[in-house]
């Protein structure tokens, strides 16, 4: 479904990403995991447009996608979820959401569209007309998947969606992470928490430095000592 | 360049000895006129502050010189400098009101103020006369009958003088030390004050002295027409001095003097009078659009080919001098004591307390989120603590600004970039020296012996630092022309040029392969053996498990653990935090 | 007594519509583009001189004319942006500032040009008899005027709110990379937004040039107010510019009636400088885009 091949990415005449190639194919879940600073989020970004790659190529279903910017990538039927929620403070939740159907056009996102959104998400409904800001971390991380499928997406791309919840929160994140998958979503997940990570998805790759440095099926990867090594050195 | 500038400027001063028409003396003399304002604006602007209010104090200096002689009676000898004094002065008021508004806010505030101005000097008639104007300024009259001025040569000596003076006392402040701060400002204003250069007391300097050179054109405006109008704080003057900084070229010594050359005489040769203004409009959107850096500064690329690398400066060792660090005292280099930082109703970071002690290498860490970027911004003096206590070398320095803290010598490299980017590798540790500088301003400016020794000596301790990182090469290359290994590595010797006895590096070894890491791990082993203390942020667990003596690990905020590396990668609590349990899913 | 302080109430509230109207659009251009528009008091006497040239010289239908001489200056903004600003984008703050700075100066001049200097009045279609509403005497035209403004203040702040052009405004204002990522072109925004200001700006430059009367440096009063209004309303804040916008024109109003009619003009930086002793930020502090 998703191809990236020989990918590099250069911040200024500084690059980042050197030669990077991975796949991800319909149906699956991918993981990208790493420790800071590896390129997980660059590559994120690339792949959604916000960022142009100096080599390599992006295909998703057969089309290029490098190069072309991000409205045209989302039409195309990636979303992203990105590091952080951003979540726009100043809009309701529901102006939020719409914000997520913005690329289906028309003046309001389809009432069926909302309803399944907070089908899904029965604590959204209940914050209808909140603002996106003053809703709390695991609240807003919802708000940012939801709105993020709102475009009907056929790939989804979640950036650290347990970055600063409390763990409880984290286990309903990705419980509601795991529902999307058996709504057919295909997904790639970058993630810090390797271990939680590793037993929801089918795929994982190993980032370090801008590059690949390991790939593989999940749970292979789950009792690999590499992996702990990569993390906590020693 | 120099000698075109030297041969231009002898021309120029034969002119009325060749017996040029005095019409031609008189543009010329408007030209210094604005190129006085033009260099004002242009220092200012080298701290990255747009004054388009500078037209103000041009008139606050015409008029308060005009209305001196014409209602005491003294003489311009007298006046000039009282004017210049005074509108240095209102400078510095509206630089204490404004300069620590930024970008816009500046701008509209300045333009306001302009608008003030004209309007008071316009509407309050029993002071200027008004819109009809004040009349029989007089003329200079140095008091001496032979030494009164009377001739349009006479005139223009005068204003070449003034000018001379000007390039002299401009092309010092922007060659110096100041003049590498107020670019430091502009480029990178963190990096700027955490090696101890004081944002606002730079840009007041700029803005004073440029205040001052408007009001010394003021006054000269004043005694050479001998007739004020309150046209003199329209906008249109302004427009004209933005023109000729910007198509000048700015952020240069000669670009305002390009500029008021060349757009004061090609209006007049082209005689389109009438439309001088709109003339003046398209060119300088051309400009903007076009060549923003200004002539001079193509010019200059032009004639030189490609720049030339200064040469590598003699610095015979590779030694890192330290002499603050030997000093120290018997306290812990670094003491936090239950450091708590709210966000709304999240604390970012809670009831934090660690120690750095003397010579130790400490290594905070913890996942994405966790707080460290938040507590070392605390500890730097770039963000306010909500509770809590920092002691440095003993000394409690919570709530102290940034580049007072630098100076006390707890310094910081930041994350990622911590380079000015445009400037030459050389010039970037160069400028961290600032906090070292002992001469005084007004040393720099005429130059002493001393000054130039001071100089000299912190340059051969920059180059030094960049051999002691293995850059030594690259000193004249710009720093955005570097690898990404290559910044880091110039972060750390721009860390390390303010002498400091402790160094804060936030994450210093991301997005460096293994050999750079190993490099780096070595260089902060050195710096460590001759006395400085570090505390760390990192991700690299090879480099936290391989140099550090002390480890403290963060998670929501929260200290919860600490210990030597060994103990911490086998701490269940730290495994937990960063890999994750895996049990949030076992209850699904 | 009060009578008479009303009317100069009722006055300074026109005129203060026009003001908020500069306002409104200067501050969601520096809001969302990050640009401070040195033309905005052209885009202003552009809308005058439009309406000038359409109903008093070329005998326009008045209404037809104010229209289409606001849409005409939309669509020079929207020109602009996208032949001038769009270019220097990723430049310096300043460069975008001359450039407006550049672009004010050329367009007032080539008014002069093109219509000479002296001040002209549009001879409207409203009866110069003044109506009486109680306790005061309003001209038709202003009152036209008054309610105009009022009407183009609350349909912008519709257009933001509730279209989705709007939030589309709103989200590259909040959050200008996300907003890409949920599709917004926001290239396209950001002619529409400067289109939009000007367009603001002609409508006010149209309104009080009915009003007052029409020469081609009528916009540099008119911009200077506009920016202390945003400033007095805190840059990129909505609210704060209709509500700057009003405050200015009433005590302009109250400061002629009262005090002196010469320094009228300098009231609004009087009170900016006062403002910004007291609170560096502005009246409505930290940024709050269309609420």
């Amino acid at each position: 479904m998703l191809t990236l091949d020989g990918v590099s990415v250069a911040y200024g005449a500084v690059e980042v990403l050197h030669g990077v190639s991975l796949r991800v194919d319909e149906g699956e879940m991918v993981c990208l995991l790493g420790a800071n600073g590896a390129g997980k989020s660059t590559t994120v970004r690339t792949i959604s447009g916000l960022l142009r790659p100096s080599a390599g190529s992006i295909t998703f279903l057969g089309e290029r996608l490098d190069g072309r910017p991000a409205h045209a990538v989302l039409m195309r039927g990636i979303a992203q979820c990105p590091e952080g929620r951003r979540i726009f403070p100043e809009m309701t939740v529901r102006e939020n959401l719409e914000m997520g159907a913005y690329i289906r056009g028309g003046e309001g996102a389809r009432a069926d569209d909302l309803e399944r959104a907070f089908h899904h998400f029965p604590r959204l409904k209940e914050r209808e007309a909140q603002l996106g800001g003053t809703l709390s971390g695991g609240e807003q991380q919802m708000l940012a998947i939801a709105r993020a499928l709102m475009s009907g997406p056929k790939l989804l791309l979640l950036d650290e969606p347990s970055l600063g919840l409390a763990p409880t929160m984290v286990g309903t994140v990705f419980r509601v992470i795991r529902e999307i998958r058996r709504q057919g979503v295909t997904v790639l997940m970058v993630e810090q928490n390797a271990s939680l990570a590793l037993q929801m998805a089918d795929r994982a790759y190993v980032m370090e430095s801008g590059r690949i440095a390991l790939g593989g099926q999940a749970r292979d990867l789950l009792h690999n000592e590499d992996i702990r090594r990569a993390y906590l050195g020693g | 360049m120099k000698l075109w500038a030297a041969a231009a400027a002898v021309a120029l001063l034969a002119l009325p000895l060749i017996g040029v028409d005095d019409y031609y003396l008189h543009l010329l003399i408007m030209a210094g006129i604005f190129y006085l304002l033009a260099a004002g604006m242009n220092l200012l602007l080298a701290a990255g502050q747009l004054n388009l209010g500078h037209t103000a104090f041009y008139g606050i200096g015409a008029y308060t010189s005009g209305l001196l002689g014409v209602h005491f009676g003294l003489s311009p000898l007298w006046t000039m400098p009282v004017a210049a004094a005074f509108t240095g002065f209102v400078g510095y008021l509206l630089g204490r009101l404004t300069l620590r508004l930024r970008g816009a806010y500046f701008v509209l505030v300045t333009v306001g103020f302009a608008e003030v101005i004209r309007l008071v000097a316009t509407n309050w008639m029993d002071l200027t006369q008004g819109p009809m104007g004040l009349a029989g300024v007089p003329a200079f009259n140095l008091g001496i009958e032979r030494w009164t001025l009377v001739s349009k040569r006479d005139y223009y000596y005068l204003m070449a003088a003034l000018v001379a003076g000007t390039l002299f006392v401009t092309a010092r402040i922007l060659g110096s030390r100041v003049g590498r701060a107020l670019a430091a400002i502009q480029s990178n204003e963190g990096l700027a004050e955490s090696s101890g250069i004081s944002a606002y007391a730079h840009t007041m300097l700029a803005m004073v002295v440029s205040c001052v050179l408007a009001g010394v054109a003021g006054a000269f405006y004043a005694h050479y027409i001998t007739f004020l109008s309150p046209e003199l704080f329209g906008f249109q003057n302004t427009v004209t001095m933005a023109v000729m900084v910007v198509a000048g070229g700015q952020g240069m010594v000669l670009g305002p003097a390009v500029g008021s050359l060349v757009f004061t005489f090609v209006p007049e040769l082209l005689r389109m009078a009438a439309n001088r203004m709109l003339l003046y409009g398209v060119i300088l959107l051309l400009v903007v659009m076009f060549m923003p850096r200004g002539l001079v500064f193509y010019l200059r690329a032009l004639l030189r080919g490609r720049a030339p690398s200064p040469a590598a400066v003699q610095a015979a060792d590779a030694a890192l001098e330290t002499g603050r660090a030997a000093a120290a005292g018997a306290a812990p280099a670094l003491d936090v004591r239950e450091m708590t930082v709210r966000f709304g109703g999240l604390a970012a970071v809670e009831d934090l307390s660690l120690t750095l002690g003397r010579g130790e290498i400490l290594a905070l860490i913890g996942p994405n989120g966790a707080g460290k970027s938040t507590a070392f911004n605390v500890v730097t003096g770039f963000q306010p603590a909500d509770t809590g206590r920092v002691d440095f070398d003993g000394a409690d320095i919570t709530g102290l600004p940034p580049y007072r803290i630098a100076e006390r010598g707890l310094v910081r490299m930041f994350q990622r970039t911590s380079v000015f980017p445009e400037a030459p590798a050389l010039d970037n540790v160069l400028t961290a020296c600032h906090r070292l500088a002992r001469t005084r301003l007004w040393e720099v400016v005429l130059m002493t012996e001393a000054a130039r020794e001071e100089e000299a000596r912190h340059r051969r301790r920059a180059q030094s630092l960049l051999n002691f990182v293995g850059l030594g090469r690259k000193a004249g290359e710009a720093a955005k022309n570097l690898s990404c290994g290559e910044q880091r590595l110039l972060g750390l010797a721009i860390a390390l040029a303010p002498d400091p006895s402790v160094l804060l590096l936030d994450e210093p070894a991301a997005g460096l392969n293994a050999v750079e890491t190993g490099q780096l791990m070595h260089l902060i082993e050195v710096i460590r053996s001759r006395g400085l203390s570090v505390l760390l942020v990192e991700h690299d667990m090879k480099l936290v498990m391989g140099l550090c003596d002390r480890v403290v690990v963060l998670n929501y905020g929260v200290k919860i653990a600490e210990g030597t590396p060994t103990e911490i990668q086998q701490h269940p609590e730290v495994i937990r935090a960063y890999l994750g349990s895996g049990e949030i899913l076992a209850d699904a | 007594m009060l009578a008479e302080f009303v009317q100069h109430v009722v006055n300074g509230l026109i005129v203060g519509g026009g003001y908020a109207l500069m306002g409104i659009g200067l501050t969601l251009i520096f809001g969302i583009m990050r640009v401070v528009n040195f033309a905005h008091g052209e885009f202003f006497m552009m809308g005058a001189f439009f309406l000038f040239t359409l109903f008093s010289l070329w005998g326009v239908n008045f209404f037809l004319a104010s229209l289409l001489s606001v849409i005409g200056v939309g669509l020079v903004g929207a020109v602009v942006e996208r032949l001038i600003l769009r270019r220097l984008r990723l430049a310096p703050i300043e460069i975008p500032m001359l450039a407006t700075v550049a672009l004010s100066v050329i367009i007032q001049n080539a008014a002069i040009l093109l219509w000479d200097p002296s001040p002209k009045t549009i001879k409207h279609v409203f009866s110069p008899v003044p109506l009486t509403l109680g306790p005061i005497n309003v001209v038709s035209i202003r009152l036209f005027a008054g309610l105009v403004a009022v009407a183009l203040i609350v349909g912008s702040h519709l257009l933001i709110q509730k279209t989705r052009i709007g939030r589309a405004m709103r989200a590259t204002f909040q959050d200008t990379d996300m907003a890409r990522l949920t599709g917004v072109d926001v290239d396209r925004v950001y002619m529409f937004t400067f289109a939009f200001g000007a367009a603001l700006a002609g409508a006010s430059g149209a309104l009080l040039g009915a009003v007052f009367w029409v020469y081609p440096a009528m916009g540099d009063l008119a911009a200077l107010k506009s920016f202390a209004v945003v400033i007095m309303g805190g840059l990129g804040n909505f609210l704060g510019a209709i509500v700057g916008g009003l405050l200015l024109g009433v005590s302009e109003s109250l400061g002629a009636g009262y005090i002196s009619s010469g320094y009228k003009d300098a009231i609004g930086f009087i009170l900016i400088i006062l403002l910004l002793l007291w609170r560096p930020q502005g009246l409505f502090g930290k940024k709050a885009l269309p609420r």
